[in-house]
């Protein structure tokens, strides 16, 4: 919600954009996510330590977060990344706009 | 670089406050670890439809759909609730049969998933905790 208001609506990014291109961006984070969700479950199952799962996921959570906001911002990291995807198929540029995509 | 990312600032401050907010009422045995693991698995459906409406949005104002014609335009929309729609659902009978395994709740029926996720929604905490999710996301 704060990004959607701060950024996707105040910033106008919804210009940048086709609806095509936002058609698939949740999947991968969907993924992620219920990756962690089930593992949790089972380590839950495993050591009946349920305040422990719940630290180790809002750590997780913590951390994904922050990295996909520093992405988000054009940062260095952005700049790292991208440097260490691009190949002869996507250039640098082309990386750069798909994972500004993946964190909007 | 891990300095960059893990730094507070002001761009990810919220964050940071709905972290240590969910670790706070974990530690004041307000919501449970499984509370937690509710929420993340509630949100899979909040990020949904806030995708359904940046879409819309996008193609209402967006610089970059203007010259579609009506029908392309609006039955991505519907493409994507019935595509991401099929998704959850799936994923939610797996996630079910897991909660049930585990014992804490009591869901029944896996494929009974509105009534499941009534019953998520009446867990211990999930009031306290649910709200900050909506503001992440």
């Amino acid at each position: 919600m704060s990004w959607f208001v701060t950024g996707f609506l105040k910033e106008k990014r919804f210009d940048y954009y086709t609806a095509k291109e936002i058609l698939f961006k949740p999947y991968l984070r969907i993924f992620i996510q219920q990756f962690v969700v089930i593992i949790s479950v089972l380590i839950m199952l495993i050591s009946k330590q349920a305040i422990l799962v719940g630290v180790v996921l809002i750590l997780i959570r913590l951390f994904l977060d922050l990295t996909l906001e520093a992405i988000k911002l054009n940062s260095k990291l952005l700049d790292y990344i991208a440097e260490k995807m691009t190949n002869e198929k996507a250039t640098k540029e082309e990386v750069k706009k798909k994972l500004i995509l993946f964190t909007e | 670089m891990f300095k960059s990312i893990l730094l507070p600032s002001k761009s990810n401050i919220i964050i940071w406050l709905t972290s240590v907010y969910l670790l706070l009422l974990l530690y004041l045995g307000k919501i449970s670890g499984l509370t937690v693991l509710f929420i993340y698995f509630i949100e899979t459906i909040i990020i949904g439809l806030f995708n359904i409406v940046k879409m819309f949005i996008i193609l209402k104002f967006g610089e970059k759909e203007k010259n579609n014609k009506f029908i392309l335009r609006y039955g991505i929309i519907l493409f994507f609730i019935f595509h991401y729609g099929l998704f959850v659902g799936v994923q939610s009978v797996f996630g079910f049969v897991l909660f049930e395994i585990e014992g804490s709740i009591s869901i029944g029926e896996p494929f009974h998933l509105f009534e499941n996720y009534i019953s998520l929604l009446s867990f211990e905490g999930i009031q306290y905790a649910l709200p900050v999710i909506f503001l992440i996301t």
